[in-house]
């Protein structure tokens, strides 16, 4: 398993689209959190989290979606997952996640909810 | 001990892996060694429960052989050997080409009883080295056959057990985290040792509700759920006060 960086781009101007890399957990949660909590500071009421490179997520990374996921909401936005590998979302099933995230298909359909 | 008319000397792994009959071996070993024959086989007909000692006391056998020239071939050896073999990549060193066994040797069949594959890591409660035994975990993982989210499960147990202890038992980066984890027919059991200071996660209640955390935008403190649901069965023990022993198990259907 590479250990691909977190990257980021804009979208629109209240949009950012995150992609947390090969690897979600605790040595780089608290980046990912930064990243959101930046955008949100920003205006970025929306953050699309493109998955396509994710195949591991731990606690620390489930806790860096789920801790920032209300401030976007609270901004009239929310923070949508996207591109997510079947482990990805098996690990937000265990915990019973999927009744409160955003999970998108691909980045476009993730996009549309974002215009 | 046996010895036939071209110098191959056979030696029997015993079944039963004590400290008596280990010695004994060893000095069947020996002795045999000191005879000087062109090939030893080592007769693995009483295995019926493989384990680590018994890949250990192959492994030495071989080393000793092959320090003094002497070649050495397994015979009688089970299918959950072989198995056990390929999981830990041995099965080249050890057996060689398949098609140069005994033809008994493929014949006994013992995997519903038998354990398929045990592993044992240690590592240092430091960050890098947890990655790299989670990437040793992962490819041990990857032999065995399994559910791909019984494996990404298994994934998160450990990492989450172990980023636990070293975050949170108190012990320095330093400090050794044992982990044995041994594969049977329908589970896992993994033990994690540690030397931090006491902690029982059986004793802590399980009450994770996602919505309550989005809203109080907890982000920490969801590892000991997911290690919870993950695994089917969790044993706690604290040893001579000082040694925290956590076993899980995980169940297939």
């Amino acid at each position: 398993m590479g250990n691909k960086p977190i990257s980021q781009k804009k979208l629109n101007d209240f949009t950012l689209v995150i992609n947390p890399g090969s690897v979600l957990d605790n040595n780089n949660a608290h980046e990912m959190v930064e990243i959101i909590t930046v955008a949100q500071d920003k205006g970025f009421k929306n953050i699309i989290l493109d998955m396509t490179d994710l195949e591991f997520i731990s606690s620390a990374g489930v806790g860096s979606i789920l801790g920032t996921i209300e401030t976007s909401r609270e901004a009239g936005g929310d923070i949508i997952l996207c591109n997510a590998a079947e482990s990805i979302l098996h690990v937000l099933e265990v915990l019973d996640l999927a009744d409160y995230l955003t999970v998108k298909n691909n980045l476009e359909e993730a996009a549309s909810l974002c215009s | 001990m046996l010895i036939d008319s071209k110098k191959t000397l056979v030696i029997k792994i015993p079944k039963v892996l004590s400290v008596e009959s280990v010695d004994k071996f060893h000095e069947e070993l020996g002795a045999l060694i000191n005879q000087g024959p062109a090939m030893l086989e080592l007769d693995c007909s009483r295995i019926d429960l493989v384990t680590s000692s018994h890949i250990n006391l192959l492994w030495e056998a071989r080393t000793l052989c092959l320090e003094r020239g002497i070649k050495i071939k397994l015979c009688f050896v089970s299918s959950g050997l072989i198995r056990v073999l390929k999981v830990l990549d041995l099965h080249e060193i050890f057996l060689g080409d398949k098609n140069e066994l005994p033809e008994d040797a493929l014949h006994q069949d013992h995997m519903e009883f038998q354990a398929i594959g045990e592993f044992k890591l240690e590592f240092r409660a430091e960050a890098n080295s947890i990655t790299r035994a989670l990437a040793e975990f992962r490819r041990y993982l990857s032999k065995l056959n399994l559910p791909m989210k019984g494996v990404i499960e298994l994934e998160i147990v450990f990492y989450e057990v172990v980023t636990n202890i070293r975050l949170h038992s108190g012990v320095s980066s330093d400090a050794t985290i044992m982990f044995n984890a041994n594969s049977l027919k329908n589970k896992i059991v993994m033990v994690f040792t540690d030397q931090g200071k006491a902690f029982d996660p059986t004793s802590k209640e399980q009450n994770f509700d996602p919505d309550k955390a989005i809203k109080e935008k907890k982000k920490h403190g969801f590892g000991l759920t997911m290690i919870t649901r993950m695994t089917n069965r969790m044993t706690y023990e604290r040893r001579d006060d000082r040694i925290n022993v956590l076993t899980l198990e995980k169940h297939w259907r």
